[in-house]
């Protein structure tokens, strides 16, 4: 019993003798308790620590607050991307819309329709299936020139159909445009005085007279002046009224379709 | 709730700190990086704490098992790499025992005895604590404190 008191005692003084060893905490002795000792607001960054190796200071909080300010607004994901796809976007269609108005301009100086006009015929007259693909293969070579005939319609028509002009003009321009042995009737014919416009279709005028007054400005005052039905009327009442078949050259001076009025 | 005030948390590091390290240090090599999340996460942490020593010795634990763990599969793929090997104890002139000597005894029990008995003596918590921290008994625990003290004294006095 004394021996196991006196091992007891023994082993209770080499303890004490072992607990006078000073664990070994190196660097974080001070890097630590300096970090420990300060705001723990600061210390709590989403587990991070931002902290000098060589003098163990913490970055201050206040740059760190505006670091995750930043990092918090910044375009993440799909804004990232916005605005050089908003950009691509604008640069596409102001490309396509540079090219639109070229082909347009060119097409005015040209005299032939528009892109648009050409794009719808186009679409008209190209071969919508295999078939007629097909057919146009067999046959050997481009369509016929009937066929050429039914697309220059067809691209007439489109070209009403997006532009409508005022029924009697669009029909006038027609019949002046369709008699080839007829004295045709100028469109600048209609912005005449009725003296000039009687002068003008007696039978002993000639046509340069005519020809003379009309002008770019008088075409462009007679399309505007076509419009007017009651000019229309007038014109016609010229027309039947004027001349005698006898004096006239031409029996028929004029071919005005009734449907125009 | 609130979080531990700042001066309970120097007063945990300054009373328990070194301590800590020397326990985490029977588990692995970087028993500083372990004592520093276990204090970080004593800043963060919201709940309050019944016993914040006991919670920061499981912490503790738990991290440095989790880093030996880590360590294992490291050295495994540098088998070349030697062994760290630092003093665990500062030394002076007083000290009755060798620091040196202490260390190398220590490293050389089992890791049940050296950890009851670090725990014992630098950290000063209970048996029960220890027992609680371990998942053992107290019966257990304290004869494990008991061999490895007497191992201990055998390899440095004889």
């Amino acid at each position: 019993m004394a021996d196991e008191d006196r091992e007891n005692d023994e082993l209770k003084a080499f303890a004490e003798a072992l607990r006078s060893l000073r664990p070994r905490t190196g660097q974080i002795d001070t890097g630590l308790r300096s970090l420990l000792a300060k705001d723990p607001d600061a210390i709590a960054c989403d587990g991070h620590l931002l902290l000098c190796i060589r003098c163990g200071k913490v970055l201050p909080t206040e740059d760190r607050a505006a670091d995750a300010a930043l990092v918090r607004t910044a375009p993440r994901g799909k804004c990232r991307w916005l605005w050089p796809a908003a950009c691509a976007a604008m640069t596409t269609v102001a490309a396509g819309l540079l090219v639109a108005m070229v082909i347009c301009r060119e097409g005015a100086q040209k005299g032939t329709v528009p892109f648009l006009r050409h794009r719808a015929a186009k679409i008209e007259t190209a071969p919508q299936t295999r078939s007629q693909s097909r057919q146009l293969a067999d046959h050997g070579g481009p369509p016929s020139t009937a066929s050429h005939v039914a697309a220059a319609n067809q691209t007439r028509q489109v070209e009403e159909a997006e532009n409508p002009m005022p029924p009697g003009f669009s029909r006038w321009a027609v019949s002046r445009t369709s008699g080839s042995g007829q004295r045709i009737l100028s469109v600048g014919d209609a912005n005449l005085p009725d003296a000039l416009l009687q002068c003008y279709f007696s039978p002993q005028n000639d046509a340069s007279t005519g020809r003379k007054l009309a002008s770019t400005g008088q075409l462009e005052m007679a399309e505007a002046a076509l419009t007017n039905h009651d000019l229309l009327q007038r014109l016609l009442k010229l027309t039947e009224g004027s001349g005698d078949p006898s004096r006239s050259p031409n029996p028929k001076p004029f071919h005005v379709r009734e449907e125009a009025l | 709730m609130d979080r531990l005030s700042r001066e309970t948390v120097v007063r945990l590091w300054d009373e328990h700190g070194d301590a800590l390290v020397l326990y985490a240090r029977q588990f692995c090599d970087a028993p500083e990086d372990v004592v520093q999340e276990a204090f970080l996460r004593l800043t963060q942490q919201t709940l309050v704490l019944e016993n914040p020593v006991g919670w920061l010795y499981r912490v503790v634990r738990n991290r440095a098992l989790n880093a030996a763990r880590g360590r294992q599969r490291q050295s495994r793929r540098e088998s070349g790499a030697a062994a760290r090997s630092e003093p665990w104890f500062d030394w002076a002139a007083e000290d009755r025992l060798d620091a040196a000597e202490a260390t190398a005894a220590l490293e050389g029990l089992p890791m049940n005895q050296r950890e009851v008995i670090v725990a014992r003596l630098w950290g000063g918590l209970s048996f029960e604590e220890i027992a609680r921290l371990q998942g053992a008994s107290l019966s257990t625990v304290y004869r494990c404190y008991q061999r490895g003290l007497a191992a201990l004294r055998e390899r440095l006095d004889g």
